[in-house]
């Protein structure tokens, strides 16, 4: 078995004494493509971001994330300027937050390739390819442009576009069509996957949308509270999920029950690492939490097609 | 019991957001108004509850209309406690003494799922589905005759926003308020709506109930909108063909 392309390993992070990831151990294969599902807190965005060591200066982080073996926490900067700028690219949530407003479409295109000592006409021959790959018309008139006269699902296509100029090994995608509207989301994503499978792109994606991201990943890693709480193939979502907050969330879905019954609801809110229970995380909003699922932590074992953490799975396997 | 009737909207510099729509709600149903940005929903829903002037057309209310938001946080006083918030509606609103409002008050936070702790709490306190019941508990303490959502529960983690979907439900069984629902949202849609009008660039591309809308849409528009929904099995495609 060839090692994984990026693989984190017991990562643990807090800031001060507040715990933001208990524990993180995931792996993304060379040109796979891995989910990180869950709700607002549960360490998604952290977890991805400790990828290129976009972390608040006050965060503390012990294990390890291991890009092509190296843990990235172990880079000096240059480097770590390699990773971010050539290795890893990154798209997130707001185009509008990445993309200079005061430069042109060009220009923030252009920057990185010029930055590597591609000239300046080879650099704009190259992202005008780039943005004609992506579904961008126009392409010499939106290269003169600035962000502002483009609509945000154009301009997100333009953030693709700059993640795949330095022809990366792994996206970093942080619920990069969230802002924008459904049926141009479905454009988005089915871009990114052509262009991934294309050039054989790893993607982490982050999604709060279960249904999104199985479409888009070859597996799904759903976290919960600073932890991975279940790992199973995409295509198994509905059929194989294990875990009792996997299952709670597929079925808190409107449209999983016939209109106007009720919807299974989870007790109480998402909690952070900070707040949920020292034994499971999912505990104390679990239905059949027994006593020892708060008091000791279950640890990811093999279960059926995937990985899940949970005491009662593991009593009735 | 709402009635829209040929509602035009033209906003400075002649842009046309709102063109020539129709729809009405019975007392006590459901409506949802579903489009992506620009199709001119939020347009119509501040019309309806008064936020904006129409250019032309009508809309009859029979009863008063309260609205509630996708970021509860804004539309909250940040000094006030949630009681103090609730009593003042109450107080302008209705006719009852101290003592009256405060059994109303405990009886609205006790609908939407929050306990008397909650009514000591100051919007910061408290988590943003908390929030957004605040936000219900305060439009149906005017004891308003129709509700308008817009994007009410678009911004609320999936395990609250089931939470805030059967409170809907609850609440419309209890009081028999009607709903105009603004949202984007196919599956919330089908959930708690009995119609919905599809808008698109201003204009209603079709209407009628939702099961016959959902199953057999008659517009090209309404398809797009239902096929891009993420399902299981749901391979995303490209609309359009590469360019250049």
């Amino acid at each position: 078995m060839t090692s994984p392309l990026l693989e984190f390993q017991n990562l643990r992070m807090a800031i001060g004494d507040r715990p933001i990831l208990r524990e993180v151990t995931l792996s993304v294969a060379a040109g796979e493509a891995v989910g990180l599902v869950g709700e607002s807190g549960s360490g998604k965005s952290m977890t991805v971001k400790s990828v290129v060591r976009l972390l608040p200066s006050a965060a503390s982080v012990s294990g390890a994330v291991l890009f092509e073996g190296t843990d990235v926490n172990a880079l000096g900067p240059k480097e770590l300027r390699r990773l971010r700028s050539r290795d890893v690219a990154m798209v997130f949530q707001d185009p509008r937050a990445t993309v200079n407003p005061v430069h042109t479409i060009g220009h923030f295109l252009t920057e990185v390739l010029r930055d590597q000592g591609m000239s300046r006409s080879e650099a704009l021959r190259k992202v005008g390819g780039l943005l004609a790959d992506v579904g961008v018309d126009r392409v010499e008139r939106r290269l003169r442009q600035r962000p502002h006269e483009l609509s945000g699902g154009l301009l997100q296509r333009v953030v693709i576009a700059a993640a795949l100029a330095t022809e990366p090994k792994l996206i970093l995608a942080d619920e990069p069509t969230t802002a924008l509207d459904v049926t141009t989301q479905e454009e988005v994503v089915a871009i990114l996957d052509e262009q991934r499978h294309r050039r054989g792109t790893a993607l982490l994606f982050i999604s709060h949308d279960l249904e999104l991201a199985a479409a888009v990943c070859d597996r799904i890693a759903v976290m919960y509270a600073g932890e991975i709480v279940e790992i199973l193939p995409a295509a198994r979502l509905h059929e194989d999920a294990r875990h009792p907050y996997t299952r709670a969330l597929l079925r808190s879905r409107p449209g999983t029950v016939a209109p106007g019954e009720r919807l299974e609801t989870v007790p109480g809110t998402p909690q952070s690492a900070a707040d949920a229970p020292a034994g499971c995380v999912f505990a104390d909003r679990c239905p059949q939490a027994e006593k020892d699922c708060r008091t000791t932590r279950p640890v990811l074992l093999p279960l059926g097609t995937g990985l899940a953490a949970c005491h009662l799975l593991e009593r009735n396997a | 019991m709402l009635e829209v009737r040929n509602l035009r909207k033209v906003f400075k510099g002649g842009f046309v957001a709102v063109d020539g729509v129709s729809f009405s709600v019975p007392a006590g149903g459901s409506l949802a108004v579903v489009g992506e940005s620009g199709s001119g929903k939020t347009t119509c829903a501040r019309i309806v509850t008064g936020l904006e002037k129409a250019t032309s057309g009508t809309v009859t209310l029979d009863g008063t209309v309260q609205m509630v938001f996708q970021d509860p946080y804004l539309s909250l006083d940040r000094r006030q406690t949630v009681a103090s918030c609730l009593d003042e509606v109450l107080a302008h609103h209705t006719r009852l003494d101290r003592a009256g409002r405060r059994a109303r008050t405990a009886e609205l936070l006790s609908l939407v799922g929050l306990d008397e702790r909650h009514g000591t709490a100051l919007p910061r306190g408290l988590s943003g589905g908390q929030r957004q019941r605040v936000a219900i508990a305060r439009a149906l303490a005017a004891d308003p005759k129709l509700l308008v959502l817009d994007e009410a529960v678009a911004a609320l983690d999936v395990s609250i926003q089931a939470q805030i979907l059967n409170l809907l439900v609850d609440a419309r069984a209890a009081t028999g308020i009607g709903y105009l629902f603004i949202t984007h949202d196919l599956s919330v849609v089908r959930h708690v709506c009995e119609d919905v009008v599809v808008m698109s660039r201003g204009t209603v591309v079709e209407s009628g109930r939702v099961e016959r809308v959902l199953e057999e849409p008659e517009a090209a528009y309404t398809r797009k909108l239902i096929g891009s929904v993420p399902r299981p099995g749901w391979v995303p495609t490209r609309g359009v063909s590469r360019a250049g």
